[in-house]
C-alpha cells in the first residue's frame, strides 16, 4: 500500500511545533523569498527525518507527506515548500528502491510498461526495513546545494540570451530577474522596466541596475503595450511553473505576456526548478490569493475607506504566452515541462 | 483459421458488450485467436494474427481504434516471444501476459476519468461531441461527487451517436442538452471547456475522432476555450498525418464503401484529424499529457 492511500499520519507534538514555527516565520515576514522558503523547508524536513523514531521507507514517506500537507494547508501559496516535500519524497522512494535492489524507473505509467505487462513487478513500499536516514542525508545535501546554486545557475545563462544593443523589457521587481539582468550587464543592452504593483520596489531595482551599468528606462505599466513593438525580448521571473507549461507570474504580468504575444516578442521565463509544480491549470482562480492593497492605495488615504481594492498576487500565463523557460537545467520549451516533472517527482506524490 | 470466424468473434464482442471499445474488443479477439487456434511455430502464430487483424479491419466497423490496438498488441507479442526457449512455454507466457495487458487496458478508462475529474468544476458548462464512453464515465463520476454542471452534446451526424450520449448522460442525472452539429459556433461562447474522446491519437499529439471534432477544435481556439481530450493510451498510433488527406482511406470510410468502388469524393468521411495545435491537454491513463508528450511515449515504446 502506498502511504498516499493510507490515513493521514498523526505527527508528533514536537514536529507540529517545528512546523508551526516555520509557518509563523513565513507569515510574519521573517522568511522572505521562495528560495529561502525552499531552503528552510529542506532544513525542517531534514530535522524531522533525523529525529523520527522509525526510519523505514514507509514511515519516512508518511512523515514527510503529512508534514508537507500541513505546510501546504497553512501556506497554500508557498508552492515551493510543497515542491521541496515532493522532492524529498522522491528521494526516499529512490533510496528504498535502491536498497531493495528493485531496478527500473519510478513507478510512473508508460506505454512501455503497459506492453511489457510488468505490473506485478512494481516497486512496493514497506518491503524493506533498512534505515534510510544515512543515504537520505546525501540526497538532502544534494538538494540543498541545488537550491543554493539554482539562481546563479539560471543567471549564468543570461549572456546567452541577452545580446548587445537589444531592448529588453521586464516587469516589476524580482530578485531573480534583477540578478539575471545584472549578469548580462556586460552585453550593453537597454532595459525597459515596467512598474509592477509595488512601484517603490520597481524604482529601487531600476536604481540598482543602473548603478551596475545597465541603461534603464522606467515606464508605467499602462505603457507596456505602447513600447512592446520595439522590444526584442521580455524577461520575467515566474512565481510557479505548472506542469502543462503554463506559469504563475506576478500580478499584472499577463498584460505583458499578452502584448508580447501580439507583437510576437519572445518571452523568457526564469524558473528555477524548485518552482515547478505538478499541478495543472484547471482554473486560474484556484491559485490566486488576494494580498494587502497597500501597494495599490496607501493606507494613509482615508478618503478611500469605502472603496474595495483587490490586489491579486499572481497572474496566470498560458503556455502559448511563454517562449522559453530558463531552468537550472537549461532552457526548456513549455511543451516539454511535463518531462521535467517526471524527472523530479514521483507521480504518486503529485497530490501530497 | 478462417476470416469469417475471426470476424464473428469480434462482432460478437462488439454487439454483446456495448461498453467495450473497438480497440479492446480487437485485442480480446487476438487473445482468443492465440488460445483457440493451436499452432506450433512463432511464424505461424504471427501469420495467424496478421490474418486476424486484416479480417477485423474489414468488419464494417471504424478501423482507427482497431488498428492502433492491434499494433500495440503485435508489439507486445514481439516482446514476449524473445525471452523463452520452447514455443509452448512462449505461448503460455503470451497468454498470461496478454491477460495482464488486457486488464490494464480495462482499468485505463477509470484512470482517465479520475484525471479529468479535477477539470470538471462545479457550475461549469461543457461541450462534448458524439459518443465517447470515457467522457461519459468521467462525467458520470463527476456527477456522483455532487458536482453540478451542464453538458452540450452535438447530435453528431451521420449516425446521430450524440443522441445515445445524450440519453446516457440524462440517465446519469446530468443536465445535458442535445444541439445541432451546425450550432457549435453558436454555443461556443457559452461553454467553459470542450471535452472530447478520440478514436486514435497520432504521433504528433493530434487526434483522429468522429467527423466534426476538427470544426469544434477550430471554434474553441478562436474563442480561447480549452480543448481536453480523454483517451486511453492504447489508442496512440504511429501515424503522422499532416492534413485530412493524409488520413488512410480505411480510417475515413467503412470497408463496405471502399469495396463498393464508389467515387470516394462523393462519400461522407466518418472521421477527421484534429492537429495538436487545437488540443490543450490529453488525459490518458499514463497521466495528463501535453500533445508533444505523445510522441515521447511512442518513441520510448518503439525505439
Amino acid at each position: 500500500m502506498s502511504p498516499s492511500q493510507g490515513p493521514v499520519k498523526k505527527l508528533d507534538d514536537k514536529f507540529v511545533d517545528k512546523i508551526g514555527k516555520f509557518v509563523a516565520d513565513i507569515k510574519n515576514g521573517k522568511l522572505k523569498g521562495s528560495n529561502n522558503v525552499a531552503l528552510s523547508m529542506v532544513t525542517l524536513l531534514e530535522n524531522i527525518i533525523s529525529e523520527s523514531q522509525h526510519a523505514t521507507a514507509y514511515e519516512l514517506l508518511s512523515l514527510v507527506r503529512s508534514a508537507g500537507r500541513r505546510v501546504a494547508a497553512a501556506l497554500p501559496h508557498q508552492l515551493a515548500a510543497s515542491n521541496v516535500a515532493r522532492r524529498i519524497l522522491r528521494a526516499i522512494r529512490d533510496e528504498n528502491r535502491a536498497s531493495a535492489n528493485q531496478s527500473g524507473e519510478a513507478s510512473g505509467e508508460s506505454l512501455q510498461r503497459l506492453v511489457l505487462a510488468t505490473s506485478a513487478r512494481r516497486a512496493t513500499i514497506g518491503t524493506t526495513h533498512h534505515d534510510l536516514r544515512e543515504p537520505l542525508r546525501d540526497h538532502i545535501a544534494e538538494l540543498r546545494t541545488e537550491l543554493e546554486s539554482s539562481s546563479s545557475t539560471v543567471c549564468s545563462a543570461a549572456r546567452e540570451h541577452v545580446h548587445a544593443d537589444e531592448l529588453i523589457l521586464t516587469y516589476g521587481a524580482s530578485a531573480l530577474a534583477e540578478r539575471f539582468l545584472r549578469t548580462a550587464a556586460s552585453r550593453r543592452y537597454k532595459l525597459i522596466l515596467a512598474e509592477g504593483t509595488d512601484v517603490q520596489e520597481s524604482h529601487a531595482m531600476a536604481a540598482r541596475l543602473s548603478a551596475a551599468g545597465v541603461s534603464v528606462t522606467i515606464i508605467s505599466s499602462a505603457a507596456i503595450f505602447a513600447v512592446m513593438s520595439r522590444v526584442n525580448k521580455v524577461v520575467v521571473s515566474v512565481s510557479a511553473a505548472l506542469g502543462g507549461g503554463a506559469a504563475l507570474l506576478a500580478g499584472g504580468a499577463h498584460a505583458v505576456t499578452q502584448a508580447a504575444k501580439y507583437y510576437s516578442v519572445p518571452v523568457l521565463a526564469l524558473a528555477p526548478l524548485y518552482k515547478l509544480c505538478p499541478i495543472h491549470a484547471s482554473d486560474d482562480s484556484h491559485f490566486n490569493t488576494l494580498i494587502a492593497p497597500t501597494t495599490a492605495i496607501p493606507y494613509e488615504n482615508h478618503e478611500v475607506g469605502d472603496v474595495h481594492v483587490y490586489t491579486p498576487m499572481y497572474d496566470f500565463a498560458p503556455p502559448d504566452h511563454i517562449t522559453l523557460f530558463i531552468t537550472n537545467l537549461g532552457g526548456s520549451s513549455p511543451s516539454y515541462m511535463y518531462r521535467m516533472l517526471s524527472e523530479l517527482y514521483d507521480p504518486n506524490d503529485y497530490t501530497l | 483459421m478462417k476470416k469469417e470466424e475471426v470476424q464473428e468473434i469480434f462482432l460478437k464482442i462488439m454487439k454483446e458488450e456495448e461498453d467495450v471499445s473497438a480497440g479492446v474488443a480487437a485485442i480480446r479477439t487476438l487473445l482468443l485467436v492465440i488460445e483457440n487456434y493451436k499452432v506450433t511455430t512463432v511464424r505461424e502464430l504471427d501469420l495467424n494474427l496478421q490474418l486476424a487483424v486484416e479480417a477485423m479491419k474489414h468488419c464494417d466497423q471504424p478501423v482507427t481504434a482497431i488498428s492502433s490496438g492491434c499494433e500495440l498488441f503485435m508489439r507486445f507479442i514481439t516482446f514476449a516471444k524473445l525471452d523463452v526457449k520452447s514455443f509452448e512455454e512462449c505461448e503460455q507466457i503470451m497468454l498470461q501476459r496478454g491477460h495482464i495487458f488486457l486488464n490494464e487496458l480495462l482499468e485505463a478508462r477509470g484512470k482517465v476519468a479520475k484525471q479529468a475529474m479535477a477539470f470538471i468544476r462545479d457550475g461549469c458548462k461543457i461541450l462534448t461531441h458524439s459518443l465517447s464512453r470515457v467522457v461519459l464515465q468521467a462525467m458520470s463520476e463527476a456527477a456522483k461527487t455532487n458536482k453540478r454542471f451542464k453538458v452540450y452534446v452535438t447530435m453528431s451526424c451521420p449516425d446521430n451517436s450524440g443522441e445515445l450520449m445524450h440519453k446516457q448522460l440524462v440517465a446519469a442525472g446530468i443536465d445535458a442538452t442535445l444541439i445541432l452539429d451546425s450550432s457549435v459556433g453558436y454555443i461556443m461562447e457559452q461553454v467553459d471547456i470542450v471535452m472530447v474522446g478520440a478514436e486514435g491519437v497520432t504521433e504528433s499529439g493530434g487526434i483522429i475522432n468522429k467527423i466534426g471534432t476538427y470544426t469544434i477544435g477550430m471554434a474553441a481556439l478562436e474563442l480561447k476555450k480549452p480543448v481536453y481530450v480523454l483517451t486511453e493510451s492504447f489508442k496512440f498510433s504511429r501515424i503522422y498525418p499532416l492534413n485530412q488527406k493524409d488520413l488512410p482511406n480505411e480510417f475515413k470510410y467503412l470497408s463496405s464503401v471502399l469495396k463498393s468502388g464508389k467515387d470516394l469524393s462523393k462519400q461522407h468521411p466518418l472521421v477527421d484529424y484534429t492537429p495538436p495545435a487545437y488540443i490543450t491537454l490529453l488525459f490518458t491513463d499514463l497521466g495528463i499529457l501535453t500533445p508533444s508528450a505523445v510522441s515521447d511515449e511512442l518513441i520510448k515504446l518503439y525505439l
